[in-house]
């Protein structure tokens, strides 16, 4: 049967695809979900789960779950209304909100995303360096690496190789898993929540949900989604690849609290970033998880590396409306690929030039995407229920209600933070 | 000509003085090429009151609506009509003559002979960074576009837009070269794509689909829902690229 074929007669009734066609489906679907939710555990992600499990041991495993749900839950959202209106997010909120709106939202999220890209290089040098190359070496190659990627490569082939470079982080697991770790300290510690309200604990549970629910993987998830010209008879396979790429998240964020809360957290110890908990690992874990550990520092370091600018130029290009487009010719989408070769120039020579102070600039860079994450989700909340937007696709008041719910824990833990 | 942007926003009298509205949306039909306005849209989203063309006051200097007559209820336009601001400002357009997305950032209306008439819209990044300017709207009046296209040369991508121009008789989409069609339904999000393609007369159809290259073919299928499961996924650069184009002919823009 062909498109030529009437709409009404498309479909012989009761027919089903049967497993394999779902399966394979299924199959294409996936990709958004998947590489948003992985890059959520980068470097600085990887940082604040070591620190949980180091500083809190196994009591705070439970701010992970939560988040992994709040997760789940905005990225379905954001890939939802990629699918349903064909826009990005930024661009959706220019619609909506008007251009000035849209304008202070990218500005933010600029800053903050290059920023970040910043720290995923610090990443892939600190992690480099604990496997003997020089960052020197290492940053530019990765640099390079990355935008070779995104301007040589098709759309399928960026899929591909982003995702193959997400299977780097079972080296967590392994890394876990070779400390022996309690295991039923780990089920209490997620199931039964816990919190002293101390200032050291009030800001490791906002800095889990912050690096869990980032800006940029929202943005990302929704321009991906469009850019795979994802169709609303997707969206099931879709919620799939939302709900697998946020639980392998989870997943792999709750191995790096486990290695380090049975490893380090008895002997007191205290780290300030994922490379000094694979130094620390060596000695009490062996050498093997230690190398394992820095490993997956430098694979998580260049799937963000990869996604961030990527992230970046779909959004200046919604709010431009230029073309942008992984599979878009360089001629055709100068900006799309304009910005991202921009972004993760700029993020290298930070991280490379001597007399550049990062600590400050990381710091700033969590603050700015900590002041956009609630207006974005309020927007995102707002926009779900708009049926000028979704049509007759809203949210309904379940999700609208489990929406709120998480923007008052996220706002709630961005005003412990202050506090 | 005014800028939609000046127009927004400005408070109108109703003519009795009982009452005072801000103008949200200016209701167009677009059944007349260059669309035309058919009434405003007054007060809240949730009680917008509709106000026809013909019982607005204009003021005699500024050409600017100031009173209305009166107004009733209405909950949406129907058929050919749409919300400038809702369905066209800062929404994604398809230029049907360059063959490529854009985001409108002005639209531009001229008032001819008691009439309030769409001249066009102006997209790029020089019209938006004007919106962006600390400068009052009413000053945005004298910076003339420098090109503008008429809503006869561009197929609006917003859902309003794009049911109201498929209602059209008129509209580009229904005057547009097999080709021509090949490539908006090229650019087109998926299921907008699929809502353009049944509505084409069925040899229109066939030959439009001949035209598009086979991925975009097995992507409408898809959104038809009449398609096999994806093919394999392309892995080499020299396959085509994402949008994959139709190939080019002479005929650019509408028949």
């Amino acid at each position: 049967m062909t498109a030529d074929a009437a709409p009404s007669a498309s479909r012989a009734p009761g027919r089903s695809p049967g497993n394999r066609g779902r399966l394979i489906a299924s199959l294409a679907v996936l990709g958004p979900g998947l590489l948003a939710g992985l890059s959520d555990d980068d470097p600085a992600g990887i940082t604040t789960y070591s620190v949980l499990g180091t500083d809190h041991g196994y009591r705070l495993l439970w701010v992970l779950l939560l988040s992994t749900l709040a997760l789940i839950l905005f990225h379905n959202l954001a890939s939802r209304m990629g699918v349903i209106t064909g826009q990005g997010l930024i661009g959706l909120i220019r619609h909506r909100y008007g251009v000035r709106a849209g304008a202070a939202a990218l500005l933010v999220l600029v800053v903050a995303n290059t920023g970040t890209a910043a720290a995923e290089m610090a990443g892939v040098a600190a992690g480099s360096e604990l496997l003997g190359v020089s960052r020197y070496v290492a940053v530019p190659i990765a640099a390079a690496g990355v935008t070779a990627l995104v301007l040589l490569g098709s759309f399928h082939r960026v899929e591909h190789l982003l995702l193959a470079m997400a299977s780097v982080f079972v080296a967590y697991v392994g890394a876990a898993l070779l400390a022996h770790p309690d295991w039923g300290a780990a089920g209490r510690g997620l199931l039964v929540p816990a919190l002293s309200f101390s200032h050291a604990e009030t800001g490791i549970v906002a800095a889990t949900v912050g690096t869990t629910l980032a800006p940029w993987g929202l943005s990302f998830i929704q321009s991906y989604a469009v850019d795979k010209r994802l169709t609303v008879r997707d969206l099931p396979y879709e919620r799939v690849d939302v709900v697998l790429g946020a639980v392998l998240t989870g997943v792999i964020g709750f191995f790096v609290v486990v290695g380090c809360a049975e490893t380090l957290h008895p002997d007191g110890l205290h780290i300030q970033s994922a490379s000094d908990a694979a130094v620390a690992l060596r000695p009490i874990a062996g050498d093997f998880a230690g190398g394992l550990f820095a490993v997956g520092l430098v694979g998580a370091a260049l799937l963000a590396a990869a996604v961030l600018p990527l992230s970046t130029a779909y959004s200046v290009c919604d709010l431009t409306g230029s073309q942008a487009g992984l599979d878009s010719r360089f001629a055709d989408a100068r900006v799309f690929y304009g910005t991202n070769v921009a972004v993760t120039a700029l993020a290298s020579a930070l991280v490379l030039l001597p007399h550049v102070h990062l600590l400050p600039l990381l710091v700033a860079t969590q603050a700015l995407n900590a002041v956009l994450l609630v207006p974005l989700l309020v927007a995102m909340h707002l926009l779900s229920r708009d049926p000028d937007v979704m049509g007759g696709r809203t949210a309904g008041p379940a999700a609208s209600m489990a929406q709120l719910l998480v923007i008052a824990g996220v706002t709630a833990s961005a005003v412990l933070l202050i506090a | 000509m005014i800028p939609l942007t000046r127009l927004i926003g400005r408070r109108l009298s109703e003519a009795a003085g009982r009452s005072r509205q801000r103008l949200r949306d200016v209701v167009v039909d677009v059944t007349e090429p260059d669309g035309v306005a058919t009434g405003l849209l007054l007060g809240r989203s949730a009680h917008a009151r509709f106000v026809p063309w013909r019982d607005v006051r204009l003021h005699p200097r500024t050409g600017m609506p100031t009173q209305f007559v009166d107004g009733h209820p209405r909950a949406v336009v129907t058929g050919s009509e749409l919300l400038l601001v809702r369905d066209v400002l800062d929404s994604r357009v398809y230029d049907v003559r360059a063959r490529r997305t854009d985001r409108v950032a002005e639209v531009w209306l001229e008032l001819r002979e008691g009439r309030l008439e769409v001249a066009g819209v102006e997209v790029g990044a020089r019209a938006m960074v004007r919106r962006l300017l600390p400068i009052e709207p009413s000053d945005r009046a004298s910076t003339a576009p420098r090109m503008l296209l008429p809503l006869s040369a561009i197929h609006l991508m917003s859902p309003g837009g794009h049911r109201a121009q498929l209602s059209s008789a008129g509209s580009p989409v229904h005057r547009l070269s097999g080709a021509g069609t090949a490539h908006l339904l090229t650019h087109l999000p998926p299921d907008a794509a699929a809502e353009l393609a049944r509505r084409l007369p069925e040899q229109h159809r066939r030959r439009v689909v001949q035209r598009l290259h086979p991925r975009v073919g097995d992507r409408l299928r898809q959104a038809l829902g009449s398609g096999s499961p994806a093919r394999r996924p392309r892995t080499r650069r020299t396959d085509g690229w994402r949008l994959f184009l139709p190939p080019e002919d002479d005929h650019k823009g509408p028949r």
